[in-house]
């Protein structure tokens, strides 16, 4: 279980006004960051400056811990790598070249400065949404999505996803572990060959999905049973307070600002 | 259409007629070959006998989610095995399923949103919804527990929401399916107590005999898809060869 929560809850108990703050709020924040952050042109680096200086401020007041944050953010790293080739191949001021024999590579101006923003702007904006998911509990994520008129259907598939994942997880634990436990070996010999291994997981991964299709029938089961009529329905959410939308105003109105500002101004 | 704490539906006759039930699966097994069997409203019977006998097909019937081909299913003056659209929805109102896994049963984000499913669909008012389920929490001994998630429940503590769910929606039946299986000592003691507290029809599959013993006054066998046996749990206990003639065992 403990690695089942470490690999799913990103929330970490805390008490500062990011995690008091309505989800709603803070989800739609985040969003109107990220579509700032991403209209920012590229090599505008005071504006990437202010929002990176804005994230990390915010991140300063959660209490979750910067290190963790910064950790978090990383998640970036594989997004950011398919950027790499663009420093070699965009077309610029050539400012080093390198004979590989069968090739020559340079590197421009003109890409650095496209995978430095690309680098910027994917980082800072995936540190965002790693804030929110650290100050924010993933049900009320949920619950924001819905009051947000995202589809109700949509809201209840990633609703039962979240719910099944920890059930689905345990369930691959428990197999590998019956796994191990019959994977004896004899001095030298362990494991089997690679065909007959693969055999076995693929194995595992039909049963999986079998047993999941056989749950996902009882679960439809329990759910007519309580007078499930096809109809996704909720409680209404509460009403936001005024001073939300405010907040929610106010943020919107500084990253416009900054996207503008480093369009035109700096 | 209830004063509060009164499950509705009328009470006269009894609350559950089932007669002359068939039904088969699709692949052809015959798990039910003609059922007979009548509950008075608030009798506790216990439904036991060998895995395959048919047990978990019947609960199924009981508020329309199996039809079977012959037979009829009498809810309250309801036939469930008729009943289409609107009135299966009110069955399903009178009868309250739980299933064995209670993964099965709690499939919301949280407590609260599993026990509030049901009086949601119901068309409840919102007030009203929160109001019974901090009942239905209370009636098992979950208070204050709607905000979790089910996922970081015990075992026994799954049971017991697994039965708040349904007792959220008032039903007159219940029909439980394993209520006490794979527990430990102490949760099945905390399941016996809640069990022994509903005023309820109840109606309740299970293995677990000494449950019978000191739950159910009535108890009923079940052997390849019909009623073997129908008595007071006390009689039907004392007759050690109709018990080892289907596989039980006397506790």
């Amino acid at each position: 279980m403990a690695a089942v929560s470490s690999l799913l809850d990103r929330y970490r108990e805390g008490n500062s006004f990011l995690h008091r703050a309505d989800a709603r709020i803070k989800l739609v924040i985040t969003l109107g960051f990220i579509v700032a952050m991403t209209s920012i042109p590229a090599g505008a680096w005071y504006g990437f400056g202010v929002m990176m200086a804005l994230v990390w401020t915010v991140a300063v007041f959660s209490g979750v811990g910067l290190h963790r944050i910064f950790l978090r953010s990383l998640i970036a790293v594989p997004f950011i790598l398919i950027a790499v080739p663009s420093v070699f191949l965009r077309p610029g001021d050539v400012l080093t070249e390198w004979d590989m024999g069968w090739w020559v590579m340079t590197v421009t101006d003109e890409g650095l400065v496209f995978f430095a923003s690309v680098l910027l702007k994917s980082w800072t904006s995936v540190t965002a949404a790693a804030l929110l998911t650290a100050v924010t509990r993933p049900l009320q994520l949920l619950e924001s999505l819905a009051a947000l008129r995202v589809p109700a259907l949509l809201v209840a598939v990633v609703s039962l996803m979240y719910r099944y994942l920890f059930v689905l997880v345990d369930e691959v634990q428990r197999m590998l572990r019956a796994r191990a436990a019959r994977s004896a070996a004899l001095d030298g010999k362990a494991g089997g060959p690679l065909v007959w291994r693969a055999k076995a997981a693929g194995g595992m991964a039909g049963a999986l999905l079998i047993r999941s299709l056989d749950r996902s029938e009882r679960i439809y089961l329990a759910m007519l049973s309580r007078g499930y009529d096809g109809k996704v329905r909720r409680t209404d959410a509460e009403p936001l307070r005024p001073s939300s939308y405010v907040a929610v105003g106010v943020s919107l109105a500084v990253f416009a600002g900054i996207a503008v500002g480093s369009r035109w101004l700096w | 259409m209830v004063e509060d704490g009164k499950p509705n539906g009328d009470t006269a006759g009894p609350a559950v007629d089932i007669r002359g039930l068939r039904f088969a699966y699709p692949d052809g097994r015959e798990a039910l070959r003609g059922v007979d069997l009548s509950i008075a409203p608030g009798e506790k019977v216990a439904l036991v006998g060998p895995n395959g006998a048919g047990k978990s097909t019947l609960l199924l019937h009981l508020n329309g989610l199996l039809q079977g081909p012959e037979g009829r299913v009498n809810i309250l003056g309801r036939d469930a095995n008729s009943a289409k659209g609107r009135e299966l929805q009110e069955i399903r109102a009178l009868v309250g399923l739980v299933f064995q896994d209670p993964d099965d049963q709690l499939f919301s984000p949280t407590v609260f949103d599993d026990v509030a499913f049901g009086p949601i669909y119901m068309g409840l008012a919102r007030d009203e919804v929160e109001r019974r389920v901090v009942e239905a929490l209370a009636a098992v001994g979950l208070d204050g527990f709607g905000g979790r998630m089910p996922f970081h429940l015990s075992g026994g503590e799954k049971k017991r929401a697994a039965l708040a769910t349904v007792l959220s929606m008032r039903p007159q039946v219940l029909a439980l399916d394993e209520p006490s299986a794979g527990l430990d000592p102490r949760a099945r003691r905390g399941i016996i107590r809640v069990l022994t507290g509903l005023e309820q029809t109840l109606l309740v599959t299970t293995h677990d005999m000494e449950l019978v013993r000191e739950v159910f006054p009535r108890t009923v066998i079940m052997d390849e898809g019909s009623v073997a046996a129908d008595g007071p749990t006390e009689h039907i206990f004392g007759q050690r060869d109709l018990l080892e003639a289907h596989a039980l065992e006397c506790p």
